[in-house]
């Protein structure tokens, strides 16, 4: 899987960073957030998918 | 007229009478878990459904339909049909009963609805603000097309205040320093209105935040062109239009060209009067959402959780709180359900700053706070307590995630501090003790 972020609808509320801290964080100055790991372990799809939906923007999605 | 869902699957079809938030999340979690049985939402809006916190802040930026400033749809128009789900606007539901096993629901234009299970999510509604003594002459405070305050809770709402908003600017006055006033009050302010806040009581927001807290949420409120006056109580009004005079004492009169109101909302729960649900400030509900109907559940701003998080059983009424439930809902009436534990979480924006909150607060608790430059963290803990039990942030979306995590794990106050140092090393600290409240 790969997780795809849509720059254009984030708007920085840093919810996929608390759900998921290891593969998200937010670029401070841009206020954007940063995919750290773009095709996650599988093991990692519970919290991976638990942070792309938590995002009240719907900024990210995971693509198969 | 008892309309009965295709008689084949009806047994197992959900009846969702609300097409807000709580709604179409049930609906699409449904989807979601592999529920293929037939899917009804009733909503009493015109409108496809649509995100309600973009109301008060992006649509009243600038008077572009466009991008950022247009309706947010939760989901795009065909989405429904594509997922088997019929979706039913315009339509108010206005009575629940059980009837031989089954739940049914009576709707002013379609006739009633026959379902084994039904969720409700039909939210809350702006309480309206008004004066026992009927003022002489121009209006009582009816909002119409043609004036009176401005409540904000739809999208009509929005586009109308969007539209006075886009007139000469003058003066505004807003009544009640909460979330919705305080936003509404930004947005004018940016445009060049001149704002005052009327809050009748000692502090903005005191309902839901601490002193230095709801202090912090204000700076830059004058730079906005916005003055907020505590202790501040509206005794009467009367309307030209969308001008009015508001009577604030014996002597002291404010006119303003534009008036928006938000003073709380109540829970639309009117038309269960009868069903015998309980209600209670809500439809009340056990951790799952269910009531106290077998095959019923609730979710969103009409519903009353217990929060296995806080320990608290109150209506809640922020956009995460209504989401999360709804998708509990969907997870019990797939059998996957667990009860609510999540930590409450909300944002505003307001005067430049992004706010982030979570965490059970209370207006007595000891702050601790985190700053460099603009970004502000406070870390907020019960008085003499260790553990850090609530955060808020301002202008500072990294550390906030960082200390959601912190919140929900009930990390010790200073180990969160430690913490903060390595993410930030440059930062100033400072811990304050509760201030005794007069």
């Amino acid at each position: 899987m790969r997780i795809e972020l849509d720059a254009s609808l984030c708007l920085g509320y840093g919810n996929c960073i608390a759900e998921a801290p290891e593969h998200f964080d937010l670029d401070e100055d841009t206020n954007l957030a940063i995919i750290l790991i773009e095709n996650p372990h599988e093991q990692d799809r519970g919290v991976v998918e638990a942070a792309v939906r938590s995002c009240p923007a719907v900024a990210l999605r995971i693509v198969e | 007229m008892t309309r009965n869902v295709d008689s084949a699957a009806s047994s197992a079809a959900t009846l969702i009478v609300g097409a807000s938030l709580a709604g179409v999340a049930v609906a699409e979690e449904l989807r979601t878990r592999g529920e293929t049985a037939a899917i009804i939402i009733v909503g009493s809006e015109p409108d496809l459904p649509y995100d309600r916190p973009p109301l008060s802040k992006q649509m009243l930026a600038s008077d572009e339909n466009e991008g950022r400033g247009a309706v947010q749809l939760l989901k795009p128009a065909d989405w429904y049909a594509d997922n088997e789900i019929q979706l039913l606007l315009d339509t108010r539901a206005i009575a629940l009963q059980r009837r031989n096993g089954t739940t049914v629901v009576t709707t002013d234009t379609a006739g009633d609805i026959q379902c084994e299970r039904v969720v409700i999510a039909t939210g809350s509604r702006p309480r309206r603000l008004t004066f026992p003594i009927p003022h002489s002459g121009g209006d009582t405070g009816t909002s119409n097309d043609l004036g009176g305050p401005n409540y904000l809770r739809t999208s009509a709402d929005a586009q109308r205040l969007r539209t006075a908003l886009g007139s000469t600017p003058g003066r505004m006055a807003v009544v009640g320093a909460g979330f919705i006033g305080l936003e509404a009050a930004s947005a004018a302010g940016k445009r060049g209105w001149q704002v005052d806040v009327l809050e009748r009581a000692p502090r903005p927001l005191s309902r839901v935040l601490p002193d230095d807290v709801a202090e912090r949420c204000l700076t830059g409120a004058a730079d906005y062109g916005v003055r907020v006056h505590c202790d501040t109580a509206v005794q009467n009004w009367q309307f030209t239009g969308q001008r009015c005079e508001l009577t604030l004492t014996s002597t002291k009169v404010m006119a303003a060209d534009l008036c928006v109101v938000g003073v709380g909302a109540v829970p639309n729960d009117e038309w269960l009067t009868g069903s015998g649900l309980n209600l209670d400030d809500g439809v009340v509900c056990d951790g799952h959402g269910r009531t106290s109907m077998p095959g019923v559940w609730a979710a969103g701003d009409v519903a009353r959780w217990p929060n296995a998080a806080t320990g608290t059983h109150t209506r809640h009424e922020q956009w995460q709180s209504a989401r999360e439930q709804a998708r509990l809902v969907a997870a019990d009436i797939t059998g996957q359900g667990t009860v609510w534990n999540a930590v409450p979480y909300f944002w505003s924006e307001m005067f430049g700053t992004r706010i982030q909150s979570c965490g059970a607060i209370t207006s007595a608790m000891d702050v601790s706070e985190i700053s460099d430059g603009g970004k502000t963290l406070m870390l907020l803990s019960p008085p003499g307590a260790a553990n850090v039990q609530a955060a808020v942030a301002f202008n500072a979306p990294r550390w906030f995630g960082m200390a959601k995590r912190w919140v929900s794990e009930r990390r010790p106050l200073h180990d969160c501090l430690g913490a903060a140092q390595t993410l930030a090393p440059g930062a100033h600290l400072r811990s304050t003790t509760r201030k005794e409240t007069a």
